[in-house]
């Protein structure tokens, strides 16, 4: 870890004069770099705690300085006197500091959340791409009209063939350059592990589509991209380059290993460029042509039904989006007719000639995220949004209560001359004041915050990349939640404060205009307004907690726990499709003879792994609807899921080769083909192709894709039977009470001692089941959290409207107690008016809520979103704090002693 | 003597430092040399504010150099005392020799 902490940067980056900004950040680096050297890998900790203080410690002088420079004696007329208020305002606050902190604080937590989930929209949405001119840049995509694409899927964005590509960039007439890309993952180590790195295959046109340049070396380019290339180079993006190459120049030259073929290292990109999916990056990029080396016999090069591809263009100058849409139209009947696959059906052929190109603008570049989390942060932004909403009511509050302390003060300003109008900006600048530092403490929190999201959402198989260095929009979002707060608490306390009458105010021994019931209803509206916004927050808490709890205690149709997968990758070993078969069972009885492995099999698709194989199928010579999930899994599979057979049987080692075709299919198979007819003896085929397969047994239902699909048909065939097996690589599931880090190195092994070029990778249904509730625990947790600190604050509000009450009221408290009162019914006094503030807040909440939950509807999952048992539990929540908030200060009034409480002033 | 010519104890050891250093008076070489002579961990911070200090009232100059290749093509900001500069040293270690004169109760601690 050579690089300072990236926080503590920020803060002096922020805190630094612009004239010694880079020189003192630049000298801190390199002495942080020396020590990192100095100090062993264990020890680093040392030099970031040196660093840390560090920069805390200049914060005070850089400050000092800062303020030094803003001489006030040279400022004249308006901004000399804004100048004065804020100095005043600054004194005051120092005075009484409790108030100020508490402000600042919430206020800091308020704008950081929002200004946290603005970030993450900002970078996901907003962002134009690190390229030159990039609204010029265009994406190109399909319209299939509805109908499906067949072939073989690979890749995240797998929308073009390589045919396809090549048609396109052959006749397109309203672009420079059409450039295409296709992300993969390869193993750099060459012992057996499985060491990943980001892969990008870009064709010859990439970089130079873009306008990228090199930082060292030099990029892909047309020369390197030529079918049947033998010694492609390979490019490093900067981050790869400094962590694998220590950022040196001489790694152009050096070679890299790639799922075991060596590239030469041709050039680095600069540090911006992360390619053009946002939220993604990568580390090593190869020309298109190289994927016949990687791949071999699996190759995607040249074939009509490998969907791998994504493209990409720029207009030529004086062409539009548009205009560019409408000449891929006219050249799409062309492009498709001429590049049909010769395997396709008939059926799937009409459909693919009648497919139409698209092109849509993509100066923020692609990204699949944007869909995946559209929903997710706009509720977040409406949650934080709701926090700083009642974080500004809050302070409304204490500083209406505030107004009152002054009240005398002010009337003494107007009645020696001051203009209301002075006397206002005066208060402004103190609740703007107040903002200001809030809105500095909620940058620093963004600043973590949106690191920890990103961090959250990422898992081991997909680390999320975004630029959240804040620019200019971040900064005008975060004054103008400044400037929109410091209204929102500051403008009604400074009106009413000027609105009284100096003379009634200085009358002395009054209780003052303050008593005056407007402005104490003032008061209890923001209460009301507070529990009402807080309850929307809790009950949007309570939904998601039990959504994710709902997802979390789903069965899968599998015991998850305990599960090893492991995928081989044979494509190093010298494997045959004819030798296969008996390397597979030797393989097998190996593992299964590890001790600690309590049972194993060969599977096609790893369950909940995000692969897919699915087909529709033909019943009695009849298509059937609806498209049905596949698997090829070994003899014991199901015995090592743990998935119940209902009935007929599992898999034998008698189903080989040359017997009947058999097939297993699942609950929601039998039920949608069958009915209630026994499925056990019928017989079905994948599309009209032999072979006919003859289901032999019913399994429980279990998840396919991912955990929060419904139920999906599906069809089991025996890996034995696999008319086409597979030399490329072959995955496993494996049962064992051991942890993964024992069992790991025994496998790999084992399996070695058999195919020794074998490379695996590893993981747990676990973690892939963990992995894919990400968003779902990060929603979970932070609407949570959120609701808490929203009721936290509410409650506050509450307790200091109640305690103003009690000592306001103290006078006829102590009259009713003189008179006999009993202390209990003076607790329900207070704690009654207390419920019909809350009772109020609670009404208008959850209406609130009824109407907000639509939004969340999507994201929940198995719970409708106006779920009754969770309204009642954000209501009894809610309740049950406001009543302890309440209570303390009923007791006071109780404790009222009549004599004292009625001894004048 | 107005007040500005004075030197406050920090913008003293760090002109002191200034000197010492001669050509590689940098920033963070004057806090790492400043740091192993008082023995203390000073923040680069108050020193850049020292120097910024300084070099408002004249006592210092500063100027760029050329481009170090070790650290990538970058320059560093030197910093060196004036005229004035080297004046206001002197002054304010005499005024301090002075007030000291042949004091006993301060125990004199060798010097490095």
């Amino acid at each position: 870890m050579t690089t300072p902490p990236r926080l503590a940067r920020q803060i002096l980056r922020i805190i630094l004069p612009p004239d010694w900004r880079t020189d003192v950040l630049a000298e801190l680096e390199d002495e942080f770099r020396q020590r990192s050297l100095n100090e062993g890998v264990n020890r680093q900790w040392h030099v970031r705690r040196w660093y840390w203080s560090q920069v805390l410690r200049s914060v005070p002088a850089a400050a000092a300085v800062r303020f030094r420079r803003l001489n006030p004696l040279q400022r004249k007329g308006w901004t000399g006197s804004i100048w004065q208020d804020l100095r005043f305002a600054a004194r005051l606050q120092l005075r009484n500091p409790t108030f100020a902190i508490v402000a600042v604080l919430t206020l800091a937590l308020g704008t950081g959340a929002n200004t946290a989930i603005f970030q993450l929209v900002n970078a996901l949405r907003m962002r134009t791409l690190p390229v030159e001119r990039p609204a010029e840049l265009v994406s190109i995509g399909i319209n299939t009209h509805d109908e499906g694409r067949f072939g073989r899927f690979t890749s995240r964005r797998p929308f073009f063939t390589e045919p396809l590509y090549q048609a396109v960039r052959a006749q397109h007439a309203g672009f420079t350059d059409v450039f295409a890309w296709s992300a993969a993952t390869w193993n750099t180590a060459t012992d057996g592990e499985f060491r990943p790195v980001r892969g990008l295959y870009v064709s010859g046109a990439f970089f130079g589509g873009l306008d990228v340049r090199p930082l060292a070396g030099r990029v892909i380019s047309g020369v390197d991209d030529q079918r049947g290339c033998d010694a492609p180079g390979a490019v490093l993006s900067y981050a790869y380059w400094q962590a694998h190459f220590g950022g040196q120049p001489s790694a152009v030259g050096q070679r890299i290993s790639l799922d075991g073929h060596s590239f030469d290292v041709i050039g680095v990109t600069p540090l911006q460029f992360f390619g053009v999916e946002v939220g993604r990056t990568f580390d090593v990029a190869l020309p298109l042509c190289a994927e016949k080396i990687v791949r071999g016999a699996q190759s995607a090069l040249g074939r009509g039904d490998s969907w791998w591809l994504d493209l990409m263009a720029r207009l030529k100058p004086g062409w539009t989006a548009e205009r560019a849409q409408a000449q891929l139209e006219s050249i799409s009947p062309g492009i498709f007719g001429s590049t049909v696959p010769a395997e396709f059906s008939a059926e799937n052929a009409r459909n693919y000639v009648a497919f139409t190109l698209t092109t849509r603008p993509a100066a923020q570049g692609v990204s699949s995220l944007r869909n995946q989390y559209g929903t997710q942060l706009w509720v977040l932004l409406g949650t934080t949004g709701l926090v700083l909403l009642i974080t500004c009511a809050n302070l409304a509050n204490l500083m209406l209560a505030r107004a009152t302390a002054r009240e005398r003060e002010i009337a003494v300003r107007l009645a020696i001359g001051a203009s209301r109008k002075r006397i206002v900006r005066q208060m402004l600048s103190e609740s703007l004041l107040i903002a200001a530092l809030g809105a500095a403490g909620g940058a620093i929190i963004a600043a973590w915050l949106s690191r920890t999201l990103v961090a959250f959402l990422s898992t081991d198989d997909t680390r999320l990349f975004l630029d959240l260095t804040p620019d200019w929009r971040v900064f005008a979002f975060i004054s103008g939640i400044a400037v929109l707060a410091c209204l929102l608490f500051g403008l009604s306390p400074a009106l009413k404060a000027t609105g009284t009458d100096p003379g009634r105010a200085m009358q002395s021994g009054s209780r003052s205009s303050t008593d005056s019931a407007e402005r104490f209803a003032v008061r209890r509206a923001l209460v009301v307004l507070q529990v009402a916004l807080s309850m929307v927050l809790v009950v949007g808490a309570v939904l998601f907690a039990r959504s994710l709890r709902n997802l979390v205690t789903l069965d899968p149709g599998f015991q998850q726990d305990g599960i090893l997968t492991m995928r081989v990758d044979l494509r190093r070993a010298s494997v045959t499709p004819e030798t296969q078969p008996a390397i597979y069972r030797d393989v097998m009885g190996r593992v299964r003879a590890v001790p600690g492995v309590t049972a194993a099999a060969e599977t096609y698709i790893v369950p909940l792994s995000g692969a897919v194989w699915n087909q529709l199928v033909v019943i009695d010579g009849e298509k059937k609807q609806g498209i049905v999930n596949l698997n090829r899994v070994g003899p014991d599979f199901f015995k090592t899921m743990q998935t119940p057979i209902v009935s007929g049987r599992a898999f034998t080692p008698d189903d080989r080769p040359g017997a009947t075709d058999v097939a297993i299919v699942n609950e929601t198979f039998a039920h949608r083909y069958f009915a209630s007819e026994n499925p056990i003896g019928r017989t079905f085929q994948l599309n009209d192709q032999q072979p006919v397969y003859r289901i032999v047994g019913v399994v429980k239902d279990t998840k396919y894709e991912d955990l929060k699909e419904d139920f999906t048909a599906i069809g089991y065939f025996p890996m034995a039977q696999d008319a086409e097996p597979s030399a490329a690589s072959f995955g496993l599931v494996v049962r064992s009470p051991m942890t993964p880090s024992a069992l790991t190195p025994v496998l790999t092994r084992t399996i070695r001692e058999v195919v020794p070029g074998a490379t695996i990778a590893y993981g747990t249904i676990g973690t892939l089941v963990r992995d894919s509730l990400a968003i779902e625990r990060a929603m979970a947790s932070l609407a949570g959290f959120f609701g808490v600190l929203a009721m936290l604050i509410a409650t506050i509000g509450l307790y200091g409207v109640m305690s103003y009450m009690v000592s306001r009221r103290r006078t006829e408290i102590g009259i009713r107690m003189a008179l006999g009162a009993e202390p209990g019914s003076v607790i329900r006094m207070v704690l009654g008016e207390s419920g019909a503030l809350v009772g109020a807040g609670v009404v208008i909440g959850t209406a609130m809520a009824l109407v907000a939950s639509r939004w969340a509807a999507g994201l929940l999952f198995g719970l409708q979103p106006r779920d009754p048992a969770s309204l009642m539990l954000a209501i009894a929540a809610l309740a049950s704090v406001s009543l302890l908030a309440a209570w303390i200060p009923a007791r006071r009034a109780a404790r009222v002693a009549p004599t004292v409480a009625l001894r004048p002033d | 003597m107005g007040k500005g010519e004075f030197l406050g104890e920090l913008e003293q050891l760090v002109l002191l430092t200034v000197v010492r250093l001669g050509h590689e008076a940098y920033g963070m070489n004057i806090r790492r040399e400043l740091s192993a002579r008082t023995k203390r961990e000073v923040a680069i911070g108050a020193v850049y504010s020292a120097l910024d200090r300084m070099e408002r009232k004249g006592f210092l100059t500063s100027a760029s150099t050329a481009a170090i290749a070790e650290r990538g093509g970058r320059s560093r900001r030197c910093f060196k005392a004036t005229r004035s500069g080297h004046a206001a040293l002197s002054h304010s270690l005499e005024v301090i020799d002075a007030l000291r004169g042949d004091l006993t109760f301060i125990p004199r601690t060798k010097t490095r």
